[in-house]
């Protein structure tokens, strides 16, 4: 689904983020991306969403090289792409219901669509009661629900979520990790970014370590890893 | 199921998009314009103010323009006829001269004609009686087409016209016209040069707005990028916002015309009776209206063109 070809990203400011990296994400496949602050995950999930274009190396998105993607062509491309931050960077003057409606009104969907497919969204973060209210009313963990059901409503075929528990308490950062798992068994390809090791140790599922723009280490961890095995 | 509903969703008819696509902008633009209330009535009566001003001028260019016309009804070239000239060519001189270009119209009076207007009007009283013969010579007035000569073109007729050999003097009045003509042209030149300053300074007001407007919503813009929106789609709102500052800043402006020439009308009418003739005051015509919004439209759409792009290429997105 993703492939990652020698990838290197340098900013402007002469950093390097990303020093290398060789990756292929599968289809239906979901991994978490693990390593200290500064380690490159959230510029390797901008690469994907092209946020950001890579300074070496190719990313290749089902079958298409997103080098060849024009500037036109990328918000088609991102409606193909959930993207989960740590702040959900929910918009206060509209309520939850609006909130999640607006990758569908971009995409010109109609009222009817759209109000099924938002109610079906926040059904499943579990949120459907809490529809009409403003998003700062919402707690931290049912905001953060709100910006998943936002990024899912697209029905995307792939989800990154960069730190997306990274303000939340151990139990909520939880259950955020179980709707995760859920979509992914539900065909959607998953990239999660996380420094929260005792959170994702729990999950069958990739781990990929990276540590100062280079892969250190990718393991399944499991011997019998079904995800992984699910192309 | 929710492979059913993928697929319906898929096959969205363009037009049906682009139609919610619009509706939702205009909802969208509304509702910004509206959240600022005191900054887009500012917005809108500095438009107002600023197209009012070209249109006042436009106005006065009309007016100047029937005035000439007037002034082109009474103006004429008096070609005084020799005596000895016979009817046959004279009749043969005036369908000579109406084949010339630059004439409306022409209009003979013979001598006896005129001896008899001049007695109607009994200017010298019964002093013609005292001369045995008719001392009037016979005149053709000739009418310049005003629209196609200018005062030099007519002048240079006239000159034409004395060539021939039946007319003993050509005279003309011009002056007035040429006075009204050279003003008619500066206060159309000024017009230009106000209306150029002005919407120069529209797109400039609109286009400011619009960038603080897109500070506002600098969030919805960046998600709506992140969620897949076109360039397309965050411009729009911005566009129907600068063409209802261009709208509503045009009606202004008419209305601002339309409240001063109510204001002048009096004194108008007072000038009027002093010069003891009907000064007729052209106003805004349908088509003027018309063209004071299309060009407030066309403004607001073209200052919001350019903030909404920079906007849009400022985000690092």
């Amino acid at each position: 689904m993703i492939r990652l070809e020698n990838i290197r990203k340098r900013y402007e400011n002469g950093h390097d983020a990303l020093r290398g990296i060789n990756l292929h994400i599968k289809k239906a496949e979901m991994v978490f991306l693990t390593g200290h602050s500064g380690a490159g995950k959230s510029t390797l999930l901008k690469l994907i969403a092209l946020i950001e274009r890579p300074s070496a190396g190719r990313v290749i998105f089902e079958t298409t090289n997103l080098a060849h993607l024009k500037a036109k062509q990328i918000p088609f491309h991102r409606r193909r792409v959930g993207v989960i931050f740590q702040n959900p960077t929910l918009l206060d003057d509209r309520s939850v219901f609006d909130n999640v409606a607006l990758p569908l009104h971009v995409s010109g969907f109609q009222d009817k669509e759209i109000k099924h497919r938002v109610n079906a969204s926040l059904d499943l973060v579990g949120l459907l009661n809490k529809a009409n209210r403003q998003p700062r009313l919402l707690s931290g963990g049912e905001q953060q629900r709100v910006g998943i059901a936002r990024a899912i409503v697209n029905r995307p075929e792939v989800i990154l979520a960069d730190e997306p528990t990274g303000n939340l308490d151990p139990s909520l950062s939880k259950d955020i990790m179980n709707l995760f798992s859920r979509l992914n068994q539900v065909g959607i390809t998953l990239m999660v970014a996380t420094h929260d090791l005792a959170l994702t140790n729990d999950f069958k599922v990739r781990h990929i370590q990276l540590k100062d723009g280079l892969v250190i280490e990718s393991n399944n961890n499991t011997t019998n890893d079904q995800n992984s095995i699910k192309v | 199921m929710a492979k059913k509903n993928r697929n319906k969703s898929h096959k969205i008819s363009p037009w049906v998009r682009l139609v919610n696509t619009h509706k939702a902008a205009i909802d969208n633009a509304i509702q910004r314009l509206s959240l600022a209330p005191v900054t887009t009535v500012l917005t809108m009566l500095v438009v107002g103010i600023a197209l009012s001003l070209p249109a006042t001028f436009q106005i006065i260019v009309k007016n100047l323009e029937s005035g000439q016309q007037s002034i082109d009804e009474q103006s004429r070239i008096s070609l005084y006829l020799k005596k000895a000239a016979s009817q046959a060519d004279i009749e043969s001189l005036i369908s000579e001269i109406k084949v010339n270009n630059g004439v409306r119209d022409t209009l003979y009076i013979s001598a006896e004609q005129g001896l008899k207007d001049f007695q109607a009007h009994n200017v010298l009283g019964n002093a013609l009686n005292l001369v045995s013969d008719n001392p009037l010579p016979a005149v053709i007035h000739v009418f310049p087409d005003i629209l196609q000569l200018n005062p030099d073109q007519v002048e240079s007729l006239s000159k034409d016209l004395a060539e021939f050999a039946l007319v003993e003097k050509a005279q003309i009045d011009v002056l007035w016209l040429k006075r009204l003509f050279s003003i008619t042209q500066f206060v159309k030149q000024i017009t230009v040069a106000i209306s150029l300053f002005l919407i120069f300074s529209v797109l400039i007001v609109i286009g400011n707005t619009i960038k603080l407007l897109g500070n506002d919503f600098h969030d919805e813009i960046t998600v709506s990028k992140l969620v897949g929106a076109t360039d397309g789609y965050v411009r729009l709102p911005f566009l129907y916002s600068g063409l209802l500052y261009g709208a509503f800043g045009s009606l202004i402006a008419i209305s601002f015309v339309l409240l001063g020439m109510l204001w002048l009308n009096p004194q108008i009418q007072e000038l009027s009776e002093l010069y003891q003739s009907e000064i007729l005051i052209v106003g805004l015509g349908f088509s003027d209206v018309l063209s004071i919004i299309g060009i407030g439209m066309t403004l607001g759409l073209g200052g919001a063109w350019i903030a909404a792009n920079r906007l849009i290429h400022s985000l690092s997105i």
